[in-house]
């Protein structure tokens, strides 16, 4: 499948799989050496990436498909491999612990389904906002207390770059708030021109993110005063990343955000002054993709 | 009011729907009907301005998209996204403040319930609720009766209805002709993209006499029963 997704957007399989290998070694490079928080960075990506094959509607097909054993072996192979490059990096890098943890993780995931479908409803702060909020909380509330446990541990231990890190996880985890594209009915309804849409989008995105980013950023300032613009400055960031990931996601619409596309937004993570010029461009994409569904 | 002109609708070689001329008019209720895959949906979607198509969709207050309360056949529910904050959603993207949400619970759903989790008639009816507290000047409902029980049902037929009544102009499709019967001022039939038939409130018993001479003729003979 993600061959074929990959030839539908034009590239030749290999030379992408190459690409991405490269792309992943250098954004894994910099991240090691950036900061003391990666080896937990890349435990909490890679399991939030396997996490998403645990699905339950996923897997109750898989089981109707296959005999147990032999789902037990597809989904533990899915996991591996997902998880892989990611064991394989920490253990060149010499972190044995994450990555043991990882591997365990990952195959205890693939003998789990997570269950979307609870039969009581997640409370959630954004139920009066439509809607990305509301399903995106209720699909990541549990990593939310382990956010704000690592800024208080960041706090008491007076480790800066780890409250950095948990900031950083805020933005991380609501950006996949954005990543499907929304069935038309749910642009269609709207009475609103593109440009109108999109900012209605990306305020609510901006606003409700404040409300899960700013206390770790509040409480971060008053621990490690002398680093205020250093957080101020994450934060503009966390807030410049979500834009853009918000225009992307109509960007390609009714499509998911193309491959070249989500090459150069990874890009922009390693290369933040980027974003000047891909706000602006997916901004223009994504008016030209709306105006189709928005003014007829 | 909707008037349709030359209305054409292809996918890559085929015509589906082939220079359709109507006008829907305020205050009256139309039925499509026709067999699967005669172009019902495509028709609404044209109208709903979700596809591209040739020709005119004129009306008395533009955008339609705006104006339009449009019931999909299957309508489509996030996963997480409880019965109440749908309404909530499709009257806010109109504008629309919504109020107590609870007191216009006219089918008794179990709105903080996930609408995912709910059966096929109740996504209909909360699809339908929402629909309505639009307040939409234009109504599109394809196969509002489809899954829901008979309490729901006579309360659906006395909605649209209504709908008429308060003139609204809303078109219908459905696959239980007696619910158009019961419903429609017209109906017209669809058949391979094109009307081939209008028909007024005084012809409906015999089309659907001619319906099943037609298409039931003497297969359930075939039975031996």
């Amino acid at each position: 499948m993600a061959g074929r997704r990959l030839k539908d957007n034009g590239f030749n399989p290999a030379l992408a799989y190459a690409l991405l290998t490269a792309l992943f070694l250098l954004f894994s490079c910099y991240l090691f050496d950036k900061t003391i928080g990666a080896p937990y960075i890349y435990l909490l990506v890679s399991l939030l990436l396997t996490g998403k094959l645990s699905e339950e509607r996923r897997n109750e097909w898989l089981k109707y498909c296959f005999k147990k054993p032999d789902y037990r072996r597809i989904r533990i192979t899915e996991n591996t491999l997902v998880a892989f490059p990611f064991l394989l990096f920490l253990c060149i890098r010499g972190f044995f612990l994450p990555a043991l943890l990882l591997g365990f993780f990952s195959v205890l995931l693939a003998l789990l389904s997570l269950k979307t479908t609870l039969h009581f409803t997640l409370p959630t702060p954004f139920d009066k906002r439509p809607f990305e909020f509301s399903i995106g909380f209720r699909n990541t509330f549990f990593l939310f207390p382990v956010i704000f446990l690592l800024t208080a541990i960041s706090i008491i231990a007076g480790n800066f770059n780890l409250g950095v890190f948990s900031l950083l996880m805020v933005f991380l985890v609501v950006m996949t708030y954005f990543t499907k594209p929304d069935p038309d009915y749910y642009v269609w309804v709207y009475n609103l021109s593109p440009g109108r849409f999109l900012w209605v989008k990306v305020r609510m995105a901006l606003v409700l993110s404040s409300f899960v980013g700013l206390p770790v950023v509040v409480a971060l300032g008053i621990r490690f005063s002398s680093e205020v613009r250093l957080l101020l400055l994450l934060l503009l960031l966390g807030y410049a990343y979500l834009t853009g990931m918000v225009l992307g996601k109509y960007a390609s619409y009714p499509d998911r955000l193309s491959l070249p596309k989500s090459i150069l937004f990874g890009l922009c993570l390693a290369f933040p002054v980027g974003l000047l010029v891909l706000i602006p461009v997916f901004y223009k994409q994504s008016v030209a993709r709306l105006k189709i569904i928005l003014r007829r | 009011m909707i008037k349709i002109e030359n209305l054409t609708k292809r996918f890559g070689k085929k015509t589906v729907l082939n220079r359709l001329n109507v006008v829907f008019e305020a205050g009256k209720v139309y039925g499509i009907v026709g067999e699967n895959g005669a172009g019902k949906t495509t028709l609404f979607r044209c109208i709903a301005g979700l596809e591209s198509f040739e020709g005119k969709i004129i009306a008395d207050k533009l955008p339609i998209k705006n104006h339009l309360g449009l019931l999909l056949t299957e309508p489509f529910f996030f996963s997480k996204i409880t019965g109440k904050e749908y309404i909530r959603l499709l009257c806010q993207a109109r504008g629309i403040k919504t109020g107590a949400i609870d007191d216009r619970n006219i089918f008794d759903l179990p709105l903080d319930q996930y609408a995912s989790t709910y059966s096929t008639g109740m996504k209909k009816k909360l699809a339908i609720t929402a629909v309505l507290m639009q307040k939409n000047e234009f109504f599109i409902l394809d196969e509002p009766f489809n899954g829901v029980d008979i309490h729901s049902n006579m309360i659906i037929t006395e909605i649209i209805r209504k709908l008429g009544e308060t003139w609204k102009t809303t078109i219908i499709s459905s696959h239980i002709f007696s619910t158009l019967k019961d419903t429609c001022n017209e109906i017209y039939v669809l058949e391979n993209g094109a009307f081939v038939r209008r028909l007024q409130q005084e012809e409906f018993g015999a089309f659907e006499l001619e319906m099943k001479e037609m298409l039931i003729g003497n297969k359930i003979g075939a039975l031996d029963l």
